[in-house]
């Protein structure tokens, strides 16, 4: 396989919660190693507390981590100490906020929104700008991008904002895309209206995507890859299709069932994900159905699915998978 | 159907100033039966069960329409009447628990008022119907002591509904009670409001954008589109060969269920926003059947049992 856009390696998050005698930390994410190759679109699932969001900021610069590394085509990005990618990198990652409300800025036009990171990653010479404007308000399904182009946000609706939002990410011309929940507040007739339209670009420019999101059945698909994370921890992760069809590890199980509005009760307890202080054992072993001893203080391995092609795509983080796998050496 | 319904909505019009958002919606409770309405954003159905229900604050302003409940009209009542209403023969569920529980009062505080108010003045009398009121959500009665910010989500709109409840109503309107909740918290409450309503049989009405969510826990879908009611229908007929276009574009629309296998469709443009003026069929800028005779504004026709649309492909059947 070629080398990957995207790669994270063991990547920790903590948040300092304060506290003098008893110090005490929240674990957005702990050791989440996944990759996203050119062209592909991986989604992160989670329920919310999962951390999918954190790990999408600091992926784009916006929060540092306090461990891990995340290479961008093998180049080391910035992620201790102070969060910020440095200029040349920064067109390269680019980010889809979930709020088309609030990532526009009111007192701006549509074409001020997206001039911005055309001027500024000198994509475009002063000349030139209109045209390539709306250009991308065209390919974004903004059509005729006369129409819009001099609007303001409050002049559009949902749908036609976050196409502004789309179109703003992409004139940078970036490699990746972190779109973290690009459809949650939209009407529901129009989101897939703006998830074909993003699948389509995404596909002519060959543009690697993590899609954030909580909603299984989109992440089912728009992506090829998913990988499902609970407390901060990837508990599975493989080709999206096979992974929702079949899953492996009781929580995407648990997932799925709430999903699918069939009758049966749902395979787990309810719970909060244990962030707080965490303990060294699997996070989701007190609402696990097939929960025993050693998944509340053994730290977990990883298995890897023996009949994926390639071989090692799909990951299970669970002591007791289903059905049983064979231990892989890598975390 | 039985004959008598709980609730009854004739011809409500509700308006913002010189806006109006709900054009005549009419709508009928069942003794015991869940209702669905379904629309997005804009559409009109907090509009119509909050008009219903007079929870509209200024300036919203009901233009004409009747709300029967237990044969008294809820608009001609006054506010102490309705007072003595709310709660004890219809209540709501918010969307969002935390806001609509204060934040300043431990959960018992929060019974205590409600049951105060509708002259439940014995103290233990209200203790025990408090603590009764939580283990009918599964949740311990010592919580009871805890304040609203101490719970999970899930947790405070199980408070919502064991509030709702707690005066024994013929009629419970859930507005998008789920929407705010994970997937997993949002699969206990639907269970849990499933097993309440087997319990006691109240009415409901389910307010949510999720036409799929209804699919699996409504007995009757209203389906609102713009301020109007396009779709009321048993809901083993929603998307079916009678059905609406919006409705049937809405469930192409969704992206397929984790058990489905089919190619979604999206509907093409964007709901028209709340006051744009539409002649005609206001779904037929949007609707792909569209034809000369929806420049004319369709009526809701009877087309099965129980099963009314409004849409000029319609075929009308004799009422029985």
């Amino acid at each position: 396989m070629s080398r990957p856009l995207l790669d994270v390696r063991g990547l920790g998050v903590t948040f300092d919660r304060g506290g003098w005698a008893r110090p005490s930390f929240l674990r957005a994410a702990h050791r989440v190693s996944f990759t996203v190759h050119p062209g592909e679109v991986v989604a992160l699932v989670g329920e919310s507390g999962s951390g999918k969001s954190t790990i999408g900021r600091v992926i784009a610069g916006l929060q540092p981590a306090a461990t891990g590394q995340v290479l961008l085509d093998g180049t080391e990005l910035p992620t201790a100490g102070t969060a910020g990618l440095p200029a040349h990198l920064r067109g390269r990652v680019q980010m889809v906020f979930q709020d088309p409300y609030g990532s526009l800025n009111p007192v701006h036009t549509v074409f001020h929104h997206i001039a911005r990171p055309l001027l500024l990653h000198k994509r475009a010479t002063p000349g030139e700008l209109r045209q390539r404007v709306s250009a991308l308000l065209e390919q974004v399904g903004l059509s005729p991008a006369e129409d819009f182009i001099d609007r303001k946000p409050q002049a559009l609706s949902g749908g036609q904002r976050q196409r502004v939002a789309i179109a703003r990410a992409l004139a940078p011309r970036p490699d990746l895309l972190v779109a973290d929940e690009p459809t949650a507040s939209l009407d529901v007739s129009v989101r897939m209206s703006v998830l074909t339209m993003f699948r389509k670009l995404q596909k002519r420019r060959q543009l690697g995507v993590l899609l954030i999101t909580h909603d299984l059945a989109s992440a089912r698909w728009m992506a090829d890859r998913i990988v499902v994370l609970y407390a901060g921890q990837v508990m599975e992760q493989g080709p999206a299709r096979a992974v929702l069809t079949t899953p492996r590890h009781p929580y995407t199980q648990l997932l799925v069932a709430a999903g699918s509005r069939r009758p049966e009760p749902l395979p787990g307890k309810p719970g909060l994900p244990p962030v707080v202080d965490p303990s060294p054992g699997c996070p989701f072993a007190e609402r696990c159905p097939r929960v025993t001893f050693g998944c509340i203080d053994d730290e977990v391995t990883v298995h890897v699915a023996p009949d994926t092609e390639p071989p090692g795509a799909w990951r299970v983080r669970c002591h007791h998978p289903d059905p049983h796998l064979p231990t892989s050496g890598a975390q | 159907m039985s004959a008598c319904p709980i609730l009854q909505i004739k011809d409500l019009h509700v308006a913002y100033g010189d806006t109006e958002v709900l054009a005549g919606a009419s709508l009928d409770v069942q003794a015991g039966e869940l209702v669905g309405l379904v629309g997005e954003s804009g559409s009109g159905k907090s509009t119509l069960v909050q008009g219903a229900l007079r929870l509209l604050p200024f300036p919203a302003q009901i233009n004409g329409g009747e709300v029967i409940v237990d044969g008294v009209d809820l608009l001609g009542l006054s506010h102490a009447e309705l007072r003595r209403t709310w709660w004890d023969k219809v209540s709501l569920v918010p969307q969002n628990a935390l806001s609509a529980l204060n934040p300043m009062l431990t959960l018992r505080a929060h019974f205590d008022e409600t049951l105060l108010a509708h002259g439940i003045t014995d103290p233990a009398e209200r203790h025990k119907r408090a603590e009764d009121g939580m283990r009918m959500v599964e949740l311990a009665p010592s919580r009871l002591a805890a304040h609203p910010h101490m719970l999970s989500g899930g947790m405070r709109q199980r408070v919502a509904i064991a509030l709702a409840l707690v005066l024994d109503p013929q009629l419970v309107v859930f507005d998008e009670p789920t929407t705010a909740l994970d997937v997993v918290v949002e699969r206990q409450i639907l269970d849990q409001i499933s097993s309440l309503r087997k319990e006691r049989g109240f009415g409901a009405i389910f307010i949510t954008h999720d036409l799929t969510l209804l699919q699996s826990i409504a007995d009757r879908v209203a389906v609102l589109y713009a301020g109007q009611i396009v779709e009321n229908a048993p809901v083993a007929e929603l998307g079916g060969p009678k059905s609406h276009p919006y409705t049937r574009g809405l469930l192409a629309a969704l992206p397929p269920r984790l058990d489905e296998d089919r190619h979604a469709v999206p509907i093409p443009g964007a709901p028209p926003r709340v006051g744009d003026a539409i002649p005609g069929c206001r779904f037929a800028p949007r609707c792909v059947e569209v034809v000369a005779a929806c420049s004319e504004r369709p009526a809701l026709k009877l087309v099965g049992p129980g099963h009314q649309v409004a849409c000029v492909h319609a075929l009308a059947v004799e009422s029985s």
